[in-house]
């Protein structure tokens, strides 16, 4: 059986950079296990939401564009939200870059960079649909900016560590929510 | 005549919670089991959903772990009760977008969904706001937010701005704007397909949690009977109020027929059964021939 090259990738990709099965639990940095990893949470938290923010702002804005009726074939990227969520991406990125991992907490800042390149990918997708006059070439195009929040949502679920305040979903005051119940306040 | 059969679906619940989120002004009262559900609308031509409930998967245990949420089953467990699989669902009417209505619509191959256009511009305006005014952002999943989009992209999301009469024969939607959110939806069913009818179910959302809301003790302003608004409004417990008088209007101010689905004492009002799952089927009404679920 021959592969074909290309499936094959490089030694240097990082996808070989799997974590042993042993070291599993070190994909997540554990809060309240020592304060290296607890600085780190504290200080990657605020990367964290603007991102979420981010994921929640490129989708909803898409979502507004994808459901406008009545005003042409094109989408429409003139909400203000759009340039806040560029902006808010950028402060993330200069946060993570600011912030030091140490190492049990290395591949989790991994994963917020990887989840940062994927909503730039997408916003970056957006811009370029408009030019793309061709129904099916805004297809594809509509296809490829999914893939990429969906990439971005997955790594989002991925590197949320709700122990240390880090989720995507807010649930302490949530309509249905029962929050003081467990933690017996 | 009726036309349309409709069952109140428990998924899963809460066993205490604050009396005072149910009930403004209802500090220190204790507890309340509070249920989450969705109610299926169901006709000759239609199975329809009021909400979806949320995703278990992603935040299932984190709800439990940490807030107590017991009992989720699935729309497939909970539908097949009714003889009904996910996939039969043709219309969904997503009444807010907190992730426990909207959370779940991965589920629903075949439904188209509709939304109120405001709920989604507003929340996608407060994700853009500074922390400190987080308050606004609780109980909204991003996820939720891009399922919506994939919705959109397969053009199987509708937004809807105000109201939408007969969007199913002789079901319609309402605006509440800035109440319990920002654009909560109410949907109102003319069993008799008239349009002055003499047989209106309101389903209510969330802005309406407990039939007290409808019916509370009016001691304190000197009246026997009053509105008492959710505990729990983005918006201003006016506009609650506002949507309470106008659902009530629809169904000629008969309380019974303004179903709010956290109410636990619907067993108390309609006949119900409790399935081998340990959640509560409540049977509003049944459309012209059709067989009880009870």
């Amino acid at each position: 059986m021959t592969i074909p090259a290309s499936t094959i990738h490089k030694a240097e990709c990082d996808v070989w950079d799997m974590p042993r099965a042993d070291s599993m639990d070190r994909l997540h940095p554990q809060a309240g296990r020592d304060a290296v990893t607890d600085r780190y949470l504290a200080q990657i938290a605020p990367a964290y939401d603007l991102l979420a923010r981010g994921l929640a702002q490129l989708s909803g804005v898409f979502l507004l564009a994808l459901t406008r009726d009545g005003q042409g074939p094109g989408l429409h990227l003139d909400h203000p939200v759009y340039t806040v969520a560029l902006d808010q991406m950028i402060e993330a990125r200069e946060i993570i870059a600011l912030t030091t991992a140490p190492a049990p907490a290395r591949r989790h800042r991994d994963g917020l960079v990887a989840l940062a390149a994927r909503l730039s990918d997408a916003a970056q997708g957006m811009d370029r649909l408009p030019a793309r006059s061709a129904a099916v070439d805004r297809e594809a195009g509509t296809r490829e900016v999914l893939r990429h929040l969906a990439a971005a949502q997955a790594l989002l679920i991925a590197t949320a560590e709700p122990d240390a305040g880090i989720t995507p979903v807010d649930f302490d005051h949530a309509c249905c929510s029962c929050a003081p119940i467990r933690a017996g306040q | 005549m009726a036309d349309y059969s409709i069952h109140v679906l428990e998924y899963c619940h809460v066993p205490k919670y604050h009396k005072s989120g149910v009930l403004y002004g209802a500090h220190n009262e204790g507890y309340v089991k509070l249920p989450y559900c969705y109610v299926l609308l169901r006709s000759a031509d239609h199975v329809a959903l009021v909400d979806v409930g949320y995703n278990d998967k992603d935040y299932g245990k984190h709800l439990g772990d940490k807030f107590g949420v017991e009992n989720w089953r699935s729309p497939k467990v909970v539908l097949a009760e009714l003889g009904l699989t996910p996939e039969d669902v043709d219309t969904v009417f997503v009444t807010h977008a907190h992730f426990d209505h909207f959370g779940n619509v991965e589920d629903f191959p075949n439904a188209t969904f509709y939304i109120q256009r405001d709920e989604i511009e507003k929340w996608v305006w407060a994700m853009s706001l500074p922390d400190r005014l987080k308050w606004m952002m609780i109980a909204i999943d991003p996820g939720d937010v891009l399922r919506g989009v994939n919705l959109a992209a397969q053009g199987r999301l509708r937004t809807v701005e105000g109201s939408f009469e007969n969007v199913l024969p002789g079901v319609d939607l309402h605006l509440a704007s800035d109440s319990h959110t920002f654009g909560s939806m109410w949907v109102t069913v003319r069993n008799d397909g008239k349009a002055q009818s003499d047989d209106t179910w309101v389903l209510a959302g969330d802005l309406v949690y407990q039939f007290t809301n409808l019916e509370n003790d009016g001691s304190i302003v000197g009246v026997d009977t009053m509105y008492t608004p959710v505990g729990l409004a983005l918006g201003s417990q006016m506009n609650l109020l506002l949507a309470t008088e106008a659902m009530m209007k629809q169904t000629g101010y008969e309380n019974r027929r303004v179903i709010p689905i956290h109410e636990e004492g619907l067993a108390d009002t309609f006949p119900c059964r409790i399935t081998g799952e340990g959640l509560r089927i409540s049977e509003i009404c049944l459309a012209d021939g059709a067989d009880t679920f009870i």
